[in-house]
């Protein structure tokens, strides 16, 4: 089985970095036959073609919901079937559309999808420095995500 | 109640985040139209003090669309700053994946963003304008072969620019690798399959659009034309050039009003600010800020696809030179104001990439290592200058002796574009909104104005899962939301 770890930020944008930073802590902890890592500051159809080859995708990535304290992670499963089959955003497109668009192309598309969202505090301005709320949480974030995926 | 305020946000297939806000008066009907941008400031303090040499690869992650535009941009500005000339194989390597991301961007936008409100039809339920409305319209073929070319050509921006996404290849004087014979043969299929993709999307164009009346009048009619000036990079025969070439500037009647290098920029372009926006309107100097208005008195402009084959005298390749002539032919001549037309001409840009791929990869030149010129000289300042996919891009850094930036200046499409837009969504509204009737069929064409210029606004990278929806608000002269229209 082919499994991705996709770290989804820009590493210049404050803590939208924290996707890189914690998808490249999970690799290099369970670092497993069969197991790869990328890291893509993309969104939209771009996530698409990160995604098409592997049977099995982990996503990391900064965000901004209002919902919950800062450096929560939470979980979100996608699955064949969950996808939706109408959309109006087109570089905006997401998970579920990119997933929905490869099924009707019929590309190779993982049978697993989790998406890991980190709460963050700004993505607004450009830096190289998470804010401290997040770099606090980074080893729980690795635990956790380590944790669910990989036992 | 009257209703005065419309916004819409976020704008459907635009990349990063925009709202258009429009203003009705007590009739009802549209007195004002803006668009606006929250755009992520700061980039010039966080680039002060770095390695000249480091900023092709930074400013690359600025946009998550267009990283390579920027990476060349900047990567000829840092050629400027340490006074080095790439050796010409370094040139074509460059331009060579340069065309190859055009074909890219140029084919994503027709499928994926402007092509749906054409092929699949402007009052089509959202839902439906999309690519799979195209899929469905055009066949599952068509889908693939999108995906496909796409595919080839980011094979041909990793290999050249050493990463898939954000290339970091360019280097003061030239490039970090060259191209084996192995990886030329299969950029010259890569180059054949684009040429081939190319002709078939004017196909579809031709059948689809051009020949519908109801299309075509959207193409030609008034309802989005502004009788603007126009600049884009034109070759030593007045050509399109993408990557390399001067500046040339036509006014509304066509007439080269300017002619000059990169370097001299700051001569002809000037920046107006306005309160409502934290976004800055590119105008000509020597014309003047005149406000949003048309005509040969105001100093807007226009960049981009249709500003680039209207300043133009004609392609370099012999497919899209037939196309050019076909389009201005067929649109009464030149210039072309109509802003629809825009998509017209990225189709014909999309064609000479393709063709000026296929042409670099067959040069054996290419081939040769000598592909970096060493600089030795004291570093001071440079400006880099490539025609972006949604128009002029402007690099320009200050450095001091020892290399490390101490100013950055960057003018982007979008800024160069942003009177325009503000003026085509006005345009539209006011045609399209009467007494503050509102529908989705409308809101949409007033979209349509803005999707032409592609513009690229905050480069946001990504978002959560779930899709955001197309919120239009309507306010009362209190500012107080009088209906909520959602797009889900």
């Amino acid at each position: 089985m082919k499994t991705l770890i996709l770290g989804l930020g820009n590493p210049i944008r404050g803590d939208d970095a924290i996707g890189w930073v914690a998808a490249e802590k999970v690799y290099e902890r369970v670092k497993a036959p069969g197991l790869f890592l990328d890291l893509a500051s993309v969104g939209g159809l771009y996530l698409l073609d990160l995604l098409v080859g592997y049977d099995r995708a982990l996503i990391v990535d900064a965000a901004e919901t209002g919902e919950h304290k800062t450096g929560t992670l939470f979980r979100v499963e996608i699955r064949k079937g969950d996808t939706k089959s109408s959309y109006c955003t087109m570089h905006q497109i997401d998970i579920f559309q990119a997933l929905d668009l490869g099924m009707k192309l019929k590309l190779d598309m993982p049978e697993i999808i989790n998406f890991y969202g980190i709460e963050v505090e700004n993505c607004q301005c450009y830096s190289e420095e998470l804010s401290l709320s997040v770099k606090t949480a980074i080893p729980h974030i690795v635990n956790q995500i380590c944790a669910e995926e990989f036992g | 109640m009257t209703k005065n305020k419309i916004t819409i946000e976020p704008i459907t297939r635009l990349e990063g985040h925009g709202r258009i806000e429009i203003f009705l008066d007590e009739e009802g009907d549209v007195s004002r139209a803006f668009f606006q941008v929250p755009e992520f400031r700061g980039f010039e303090k966080f680039a002060e003090g770095r390695p000249a040499e480091e900023m092709p690869v930074i400013t690359s992650k600025i946009c998550g669309v267009c990283p390579t535009a920027h990476h060349m941009a900047s990567g000829k500005a840092v050629d400027g700053i340490f006074h080095v000339e790439p050796p010409p194989p370094a040139k074509k390597i460059r331009e060579l994946m340069y065309s190859a991301f055009l074909v890219e961007d140029h084919a994503l936008h027709f499928f994926f963003l402007g092509g749906p409100d054409f092929i699949v039809g402007s009052d089509a339920p959202a839902a439906e304008r999309n690519i799979l409305g195209v899929i469905k319209k055009v066949g599952m073929e068509i889908g693939k072969e999108v995906i496909n070319i796409r595919k080839q050509c980011r094979h041909i921006i990793s290999t050249l620019g050493g990463k898939v996404i954000h290339p970091v290849s360019n280097l003061p004087g030239g490039v970090s690798r060259g191209v084996s014979r192995e990886e030329q043969k299969e950029f010259i299929e890569t180059g054949k399959a684009s040429v081939r993709f190319a002709e078939f999307s004017l196909k579809i164009f031709d059948d689809i659009v051009l020949k519908n009346g109801k299309h075509l009048d959207l193409v030609s009619g008034d309802t989005y034309r502004h009788e603007t000036y126009y600049m884009g990079m034109v070759d030593e025969k007045n050509r399109v050039n993408f990557y390399d070439g001067n500046i040339r500037v036509i006014d509304p009647n066509g007439k080269e009003t300017a002619r000059f290098a990169p370097v001299d920029y700051l001569g002809h372009i000037a920046e107006h600010v306005e309160p409502w926006s934290y976004m800055k309107f590119a105008y000509l100097k020597n014309v003047g800020w005149h406000g949003f208005k048309d005509g040969p008195q105001s100093g807007v402009y226009r960049v981009g696809p249709l500003a680039r084959l209207n300043v133009a005298e004609g392609m370099a390749t012999p497919k899209a030179e037939s196309e050019y002539e076909r389009m201005f032919e067929m649109l009464g001549g030149k210039p072309v104001h109509n802003t629809l037309a825009y998509h017209w001409a990225r189709l014909i840009e999309l064609q000479y990439a393709a063709e000026r791929l296929l042409e670099l990869a067959r040069d054996d030149e290419i081939l040769d290592p000598n592909i970096r010129s060493m600089p030795t000289a004291t570093p001071s300042e440079g400006v880099g200058v490539v025609e972006a996919p949604r128009g002029t891009l402007i690099h320009h850094y200050l450095a001091d002796e020892k290399g490390l930036i101490k100013k950055v200046n960057l003018i982007v499409a979008t800024t160069n574009n942003a009177a325009a837009i503000c003026m085509s969504v006005e345009s539209a509204a006011k045609k399209l909104i009467n007494k503050g009737k509102v529908s989705d069929g409308i809101l949409n064409m007033v979209e349509m104005a803005f999707r032409a210029y592609d513009p690229c606004l905050a480069c946001a990278t990504h978002s959560v899962p779930g899709r955001m929806p197309l919120m239009i608000r309507i306010c009362n002269h209190m500012n107080e939301t009088v209906q909520v229209i959602k797009r889900d």
